[in-house]
């Protein structure tokens, strides 16, 4: 036995021994074959064109968070409900009793988006140093990728509350997790750390034309991919009540395309441009001339009105209203994750318009008399009985009869920034600043109208009329007159609601507090489901202190719905410590 | 050593044994039925079971025991021996009888007495529909319940439940009795109104009177009739003659009788305890009720029928108002205006909201505007309108031309003109029914034509306007 025993540790030895040389040996040799579809180390950040490759792969991660972006920003809020078809962690976000494991509040895909953007600035870095590209690409590049992070960090502390700030480097997602090395800030503490970061970025504009990221990929024009960055920084400081600069920001935005030499791009873009109302080209919602009193006059098409903007490729007009629009294509990753979620055909039907939303859209009456605001109608639509969003089907399916164009070509566009969103971040800064009556003309019928003390009176000299007179960013002139001939900047303004062919919303007791409960009203209107509402809910319950201003726009939703629950969540809403998600990370 | 190798060969044999037996010892305990009369199914069960020996012998008599041991889940419900002999001969020796009978005591699909806390409506294999409310089927009491069978479960219970028949089932067999009964069935092959299309074959559709009220041969339906008496039946048609005239006796008679009985019938099932003083039929005429009038109630399978002897509809409650809704034209003379002609949803001065139609700058003298009515009473009407002018500030006219020349016949018997209202103002804001001044006069009963007539210039924007919200024309009482 003994013998045996010594033989058999002996053979082992051997084995072992050889196995481990020829490893040792062979690896070098075999398996160090450079991959053919992969890059190493070595290969990346070499030049500009490297530099712009690292750029489109942190957008290409950014467009994973598409579906968790417009499931917690809206079916938290109260205009997105759950379905029959919904799963029960769907169910645990609409109910605000979210658990630990619940995906949707999984922050895992943010961060690996904040690290893949904190590798690819370590690397600018790095290239800058070794004169790989130029200071002014190194700008453009970097300010984008930073401001990427900064966004995602903004919805993190939205949702979260407590989160780690981290910007070095890792290489390994589980540092995360790692307390001792990234101590958790709060929201407010988040937003004095992205403040100045983001405002001391080296290049604060879009991505200049002659950029070569600015270009056409795969049929798309690239220049209304990327963040912009003016929009973020009036975001943070709108958050923060830093009111005048968020303002400037946002006008910075609204007159970035004044000084091209084109009279229309400065007439029309980011400015909420009047109704077409002879040919009805525009993004408004009209009727056919002459028949605004007929119910079958409404101009409902996806290549004119207000449900065009949804629905229009990327045109001119298109351009006068998107600030930032990510498309999904059939052609590449990642595939588009709104036609799973919102459509019964070709979809899962996992969500739909709550009842609040429909009868918030029921109540206005159009200037015509007619009942109901018309962009209901052009939001969601009724399939079968069951009320569907359509804002993200409209490059999918047909809209009339529901059917896909193509069944698995699943197009669509993940919409994040446009004029009527800017505008009404606008106002409510503006109305903040003490410019109530700025905001109310923005978000009502339009600097012109509001600024004229006898609208619609022609043959006049409009010399002394029709402008704010007053400071940067609160200047505007909407002068439109031809004894002498003005025709200035902001004469096509026309207003949100206006632009919605609906009358002006009255301002009640106080002004701030009202114009502001306009804003936001108007918001649910023109903004439903584009992921803006649960921000814009705690953005205003955080400022005034009034937990109620949330809570109970949230316990209507489910009140209407007969949800059993409705009582109890608005009970727990009336805690901000209750806003946010529970922080699980593994 | 080698004993032991073979000692440890022996026992792991053995213990493998050992454990694969015990194995599936306890699966068998597990799945094994322990009540061992479970494994019969649900006939041999009954055959065993002595309580019930002469409902079984009913059951081999017309074959339901093959069917009862079949491989699909049943209940039984089986009346105990008793029962059975109070069973009226004639039943038991009418095989076809016999075997309705026997199938209104069987359903498909296991129903428990526990699951009946709540009323469970139960379908028989005659197709009728029982109440089970917890130990209680259609009212029977249930002595045994849940004997469990391996194709399903029997409940023993203390009365027959013989079928019952349908309230269309019930006009069927008494339609001697009652005239009421013989009309409404005879409506199956003969058509009673002007123009009245060839009869499909199909008798929901082709009978008048269940296409228009309710169809009361449905099982899964609920409905209550109430039957009158002869001569009650008869003085309600007599009441109607007059205002239904038709050139021929016979068609006057039959319309009046179809717009008496249409009134008849509800939806649900409405107790005698639970009838309010008055009813509104489907129809819009209100039905006095009066308890002390009601002779008798019968039980059908789907809901209940009153024989009255007396209903006495007021003639000023039959002789209903016809609303004709102006968004609902019928036809637009000169027909291309559409770009004139707008179909409007919006609020009236109360904020409740209104349809109409409303056509403007049309260029037009006496732009029409036409619609048909359903069969209109002979006798005379007044006539209202609610025309609104909400979006000028100046009054226009318009007028109403009940049985044009210009339109061709709508199928009543009115082609010529009947009546012209004069030109009447649609003033400013102006939300109320407004009387015309006049009235027309219809010798028979029929439909007819109107016509919404704008003013006689086209030059002039804004005072050739037409708008009409609806018509209403008002019977009146000869």
């Amino acid at each position: 036995m003994m013998k045996l025993k010594f033989n058999t540790t002996k053979w082992f030895s051997c084995i072992a021994f050889t196995l481990v040389v020829t490893a040792n040996v062979s690896c070098k040799k075999f398996l160090e074959v450079e991959p053919k579809d992969r890059l190493v180390a070595e290969q990346t950040y070499r030049n500009v064109f490297d530099a712009d490759a690292a750029v489109i792969g942190v957008y290409g991660k950014f467009m994973n968070l598409a579906e968790q972006y417009v499931i917690l920003n809206e079916l938290r809020g109260d205009l997105m409900s759950v379905t029959e078809n919904s799963n029960p962690f769907l169910r645990q976000i609409n109910d605000h009793q979210v658990s630990a494991d619940n995906p949707y509040a999984d922050p895992k895909l943010f961060y690996e988006v904040i690290l893949n953007c904190n590798d690819v600035l370590a690397n600018f870095d790095i290239m800058l140093k070794d004169n790989k590209f130029t200071q002014d690409q190194y700008n453009q590049r970097y300010s984008d990728v930073a401001c990427i992070r900064s966004w995602v960090y903004l919805q993190l502390g939205i949702h979260f509350g407590n989160i780690p700030y981290i910007t070095s480097p890792l290489e390994n997602l589980a540092d995360v997790k790692d307390v001792t090395k990234f101590p958790k800030v709060n929201f407010d503490q988040l937003l004095d750390l992205l403040i100045p970061f983001v405002e001391g970025l080296p290049y604060k504009n879009t991505y200049a034309s002659n950029s070569s990221l600015i270009t056409t990929v795969d049929g798309y024009a690239t220049a209304k991919f990327f963040i912009n960055k003016q929009c973020l920084i009036g975001d943070l400081n709108l958050w923060k009540g830093n009111y005048t600069k968020a303002a400037t920001a946002y006008k910075s935005v609204m007159t970035s395309f004044d000084d091209t030499g084109d009279a229309n791009a400065r007439y029309d873009t980011y400015k909420i441009k009047f109704a077409d109302v002879a040919g009805n080209n525009d993004l408004s919602v009209g009727y056919i001339r002459f028949r605004e009193q007929d119910t079958q006059g409404l101009i409902n098409s996806t290549t004119q009105g207000w449900k065009s903007i949804f629905a229009r490729p990327r045109d001119v007009l298109w351009n006068t209203e998107w600030i930032w629009a990510l498309p999904f294509s059939k052609n590449f990753q990642p595939v588009n994750p709104f036609v799973d979620l919102f459509s019964i055909q070709g979809g899962k039907y996992l969500v739909k318009p709550s009842q609040l939303s429909i009868d918030n859209w029921n109540a206005p009456v159009k200037y015509n008399g007619i009942v109901g605001d018309a962009r209901k109608i052009f939001s969601i639509n009724e399939n079968n009985g069951r009320q569907v969003v359509m804002k993200y089907l409209y490059n999918y399916l047909d809209d009339r009869t529901f059917l896909p164009r193509v069944l698995f070509e699943k197009e669509g566009n993940w919409f994040l920034y446009r004029a009527a969103t800017l505008h009404l971040r606008f106002a409510e800064a503006a109305n903040r600043d003490n410019r109530h009556k700025l905001a109310d003309a923005l978000i009502s019928t339009g600097i012109n109208n509001n600024y004229d003390p006898t609208p619609g009176v022609t043959g006049r000299n409009v010399t002394n009329i029709m402008q704010t007179f007053d400071v940067a960013p609160y200047d505007f002139d909407a002068r439109n007159g031809d004894f002498p001939s003005f025709r200035a900047t902001w004469h096509r303004n026309t207003g949100v609601r206006n632009r919605a062919y609906l009358p002006r919303l009255a301002v009640v007791g106080d002004s701030t507090i009202s114009i502001e409960n306009n804003t936001i009203t108007e918001a649910g209107l023109e903004l439903a489901f584009e992921g803006n509402r649960w921000g814009d809910l705690m953005r205003i319950a955080r400022r005034r202190g009034e937990p109620a201003f949330l809570a109970d726009k949230v316990y209507q939703k489910l009140l209407r719905e007969g949800n059993p629950n409705a009582t109890a969540v608005r009970t727990k809403l009336m805690d901000p410590n209750n806003w946010y998600l529970p922080f699980k990370f593994d | 050593m080698k004993i032991y190798k073979q000692l440890r060969t022996i026992l792991s044999v053995a213990f493998v044994s050992i454990a694969i037996y015990g194995c599936t010892d306890k699966w068998d305990e597990h799945v094994a039925i322990t009540d061992e009369i479970v494994n019969d199914n649900l006939s041999e069960q009954i055959s065993k079971n002595t309580s019930v020996s002469e409902f079984n012998k009913l059951l081999v008599k017309t074959g339901y025991d093959k069917v009862i041991a079949s491989s699909k889940t049943y209940t039984v419900f089986a009346p105990n021996n008793t029962a059975i002999a109070a069973l009226d001969p004639a039943i038991v020796n009418d095989t076809a009888r016999l075997k309705y009978f026997v199938g209104n005591h069987i359903a498909i699909s296991a129903f428990r007495t526990d699951m009946a806390s709540d009323s469970l409506t139960v379908k028989m294999l005659t197709g009728k529909n029982l109440i089970f409310l917890q130990s209680a089927i259609d009212e029977v009491n249930i002595s045994t319940p849940n004997k469990f069978a391996a194709n399903g479960i029997y409940h023993i219970i203390d009365g027959l439940l013989s079928p019952k028949l349908s309230i269309w089932e019930y006009l069927k067999a008494n339609n001697t009795t009652y005239e009421q009964a013989a009309f409404i069935t005879a409506l199956d092959t003969i058509n009673i109104y002007p123009n009245g299309q060839e009869n499909t074959g199909n008798p929901t559709v082709d009978n008048e009177f269940t296409r228009e009220t309710f169809n009361i041969r449905n099982e899964d339906g609920k409905y209550t009739l109430f039957l009158m008496q002869n001569a009650a039946f008869n003085t309600e048609v007599t009441k109607l003659l007059p205002y239904l005239i038709r050139p021929s006796a016979d068609t006057t008679k039959l319309i009046s009788t179809e717009y008496t009985l249409r009134d008849m019938v509800f939806a649900g099932e409405l107790k005698v305890a639970n009838l309010p003083d008055t009813l509104v039929s489907k129809f819009g005429v209100k039905v006095p009720i009066n308890r002390g009038n009601i002779v008798q109630t019968i039980k059908s399978s789907n809901g209940l029928i009153h024989i009255v002897s007396n209903m006495n509809v007021e003639l000023i409650h039959r002789l209903v108002t016809t609303k004709i809704e102006g968004e609902n034209p019928r036809q637009f003379i000169p027909g291309n205006k559409r770009g004139n002609t707008y179909y409007r949803q919006k609020l009236d001065n109360n904020g409740i909201e209104f349809r109409d139609l409303m056509v403007q700058n049309h260029a037009t003298a006496q732009f029409l505007v036409t619609y048909t009515t359903p069969i209109l009473y002979s006798t005379r009407y007044k006539v209202l309108w609610r025309a609104i002018n909400d979006i000028q500030t100046n009054t226009f006219q318009q007028k109403l031309l009940v049985g044009t020349l210009s339109i061709p016949p709508t199928g009543g018997l009115y082609t010529g003109s009947i009546m012209s209202f004069p030109y009447t103002n649609v003033n400013v804001a102006d939300y109320k029914d407004v009387e015309l001044t006049g009235t027309f006069n219809l010798t028979t009963a029929g439909g007819v034509p109107l016509a919404l007539v704008g003013a006689n210039n086209n030059l002039t924007t804004g005072t050739n306007t037409l708008s009409l919200d609806y018509i209403k024309l008002v019977p009146i009482i000869k």
